[in-house]
């Protein structure tokens, strides 16, 4: 890979790229996204990076997504609700205060719960347990009587079929 | 999708468990930057957390997800009888046995004393010698007294086993 050449001036790539990166930030964590967004900065400064730039593009996303599943996982809500008895979607829905997020997230979660109804159940539990808790790959695999790769594709098999289920019910910000 | 670390090593990579060192994980960020598979992973990843972190609390409801109050892995079936089981099985069925052979020995079974010292010894310090676990299927009969009794035959060449 072409790598960074120390005389190269950092600051000259990562110019053109600060807008989108902010953008990007914005759309998925909008009260954090300057924070976030130097937080990225900050780490592929201190990373060896490769100076072509579409391919030095492709690394700042990386670590900007990296980083957001990082925030995501540390600030989701845990059992912030109780138990339902059929009504989950409505009751996520009163959840909040702003009336179309509220109808947003009763339809991401009937996304998500029909996605995950329609999966074989071992992917599917793996998928709710690293929702859920805080189990780790190793964890789970443990639980499950499997190899931690297995447990591992799981969950990709699992992203992946959701995140496309998303994006057919409109419900995808996957592009920067 | 080709790349065989799209659903193993980036997955792991992407929530912050990759086992190795700093500058294998580097490389392995590299890696991803320039890889289409685990790039497209690494979005769905993403693009999932984004959506459902917000709802894990309406996920964790769910009964099935919670994780089961145990340590070590979970079997996937249930087991069969322990070794052990099998052989009070196995005790508790010479028993039987020997209570049908003295009882064809009186005129009238119903009225005839049962023999006390050979039942009683045995069976009565096993914890449930007869009764096996209730969610063992015996789906062949036969299979199941053809094992009983190759584990009676065990028994009689090697009692010290119990």
């Amino acid at each position: 890979m072409d790598r960074l050449d120390p005389a190269d001036n950092l600051t000259e790539r990562i110019v053109p790229l600060q807008g989108e990166l902010l953008g990007f930030m914005r759309r998925r964590r909008p009260h954090e996204a300057e924070e976030l967004a130097q937080e990225v900065w900050l780490r592929v400064s201190s990373a060896t990076t490769p100076s072509e730039p579409r391919a030095f593009r492709a690394y700042v996303f990386t670590v900007a997504r990296r980083l957001l599943i990082d925030r995501h996982r540390r600030s989701r809500t845990i059992g912030s609700l109780v138990a339902l008895d059929g009504g989950r979607a409505a009751e996520v829905a009163s959840s909040g205060s702003d009336p179309h997020g509220q109808a947003v997230a009763a339809e991401v979660l009937a996304v998500v719960e029909r996605c995950l109804g329609s999966m074989k159940a071992d992917v599917a539990q793996v998928f709710r347990w690293r929702a859920t808790t805080d189990l780790s790959f190793k964890d789970i695999a443990a639980r499950q009587g499997c190899s931690l790769n297995t447990a591992l594709g799981r969950q990709h098999q699992a992203a992946r079929r959701i995140a496309r289920a998303l994006d057919e019910a409109g419900h995808s910000r996957r592009k920067p | 999708m080709t790349c065989p670390h799209a659903s193993t090593t980036t997955v792991a990579w992407a929530f912050g468990e990759f086992e190795g060192s700093a500058n294998d994980e580097e490389a392995h960020t590299l890696h991803v930057a320039s890889c289409a598979d685990c790039s497209e992973a690494l979005e769905a990843l993403e693009a999932v957390e984004a959506e459902a972190a917000p709802l894990a609390g309406a996920l964790a409801v769910e009964e099935s997800a919670k994780p089961p109050p145990v340590e070590g892995p979970v079997p996937a079936t249930a087991a069969r009888p322990t070794l052990g089981g099998r052989l009070w099985a196995g005790i508790a069925l010479a028993a039987a046995l020997v209570l049908g052979t003295v009882a064809a020995w009186v005129d009238d079974p119903l009225v005839a004393p049962l023999p006390p010292e050979p039942v009683a010894v045995h069976v009565m310090p096993s914890p449930s010698p007869v009764a096996a676990p209730p969610h063992v299927p015996v789906l062949d009969l036969d299979r199941e007294l053809d094992e009983l009794e190759l584990e009676l035959d065990a028994l009689r060449t090697d009692p010290s086993i119990l």
